[in-house]
């Protein structure tokens, strides 16, 4: 007798609410680009789970920093996904830069 | 005064046109090391100074690590590309994972990338904005989609 294990996993996302459903065997995760997260890519959740996905703004001037930025131009500084037994983050690093001439 | 910045270590332009340390950037290892906001990163150092583990970048006291999932001396960035485009050249690679299933992780204000393979030199260092971390979770850090750093010629 074989087992077959379902590999179908169902997403959504708390803040936009589109849903979407996954046939993969392997560990993954699920991004979209959100509206109401300022059109960044943000993770969906298994539809199992409870959690809470927010955008922060820069804590600190931009000053000459090339930063990455929101639809509305605001400064992000990271995506952070808030469940009931911890966290995750993507935290978006500025670009460095070296410009020279003669 | 602490992280205010995103820069590119001069030491690390001088030592690869002067050819005292052979970088091969998109062969090489470099990896992505977390800090503090105990340190005051500055590109002008030599190079000695830009080298994890020392200097600013001293791991005891202001290197943010679990030892397992995001390891002391950082996690590697993958795929790693040095290519010009026009007058740019642009150093990139993969967004940069922990390696392992979740870890915690505080008070992370920034980043130091160096090159594991030419004795950890200092290659760039970025500041996130403000104080980030993660608990019993993933941690990733997300490169600008115009790369790592940028070179551009004028």
């Amino acid at each position: 007798m074989t087992v077959l294990i379902s590999t179908i996993r169902d997403w959504y996302c708390p803040n936009c609410g589109l849903t979407d459903r996954t046939n993969e065997p392997r560990p993954h995760s699920r991004f979209h680009t959100c509206p109401k997260l300022g059109m960044l890519s943000a993770p969906m959740l298994p539809s199992t789970t409870k959690a809470k996905v927010e955008m922060n703004e820069r804590q600190d001037y931009q000053g000459g920093e090339i930063l990455t930025m929101d639809v509305n131009n605001r400064p992000v500084m990271s995506i952070v996904t808030t469940r009931d037994n911890g966290t995750d983050a993507l935290v978006f690093a500025p670009l460095a830069t070296v410009r020279g001439g003669v | 005064m602490p992280w205010s910045n995103s820069k590119v270590f001069v030491s690390f332009i001088e030592d690869a046109l002067e050819n005292t340390s052979a970088f091969a950037l998109a062969a090489d290892v470099p990896k992505c090391a977390l800090y503090d906001n105990d340190i005051t990163p500055d590109n002008t150092v030599s190079t000695a100074n830009t080298i994890y583990n020392a200097g600013q970048w001293t791991a005891s006291g202001n290197e943010v690590a679990d030892g397992t999932n995001w390891d002391a001396g950082g996690e590697p960035i993958t795929t790693p590309t040095f290519v010009p485009t026009g007058n740019v050249l642009k150093f990139d690679g993969v967004d940069t994972p922990q390696g392992g299933a979740t870890c915690t992780l505080a008070n992370v204000y920034g980043c130091l990338n160096h090159d594991s393979s030419v004795a950890n030199h200092g290659l760039s260092f970025h500041y996130f904005g403000g104080i980030n971390g993660v608990t019993a979770g993933t941690f990733s850090v997300i490169w600008h989609t115009s790369g790592i750093f940028t070179i551009t010629l004028t």
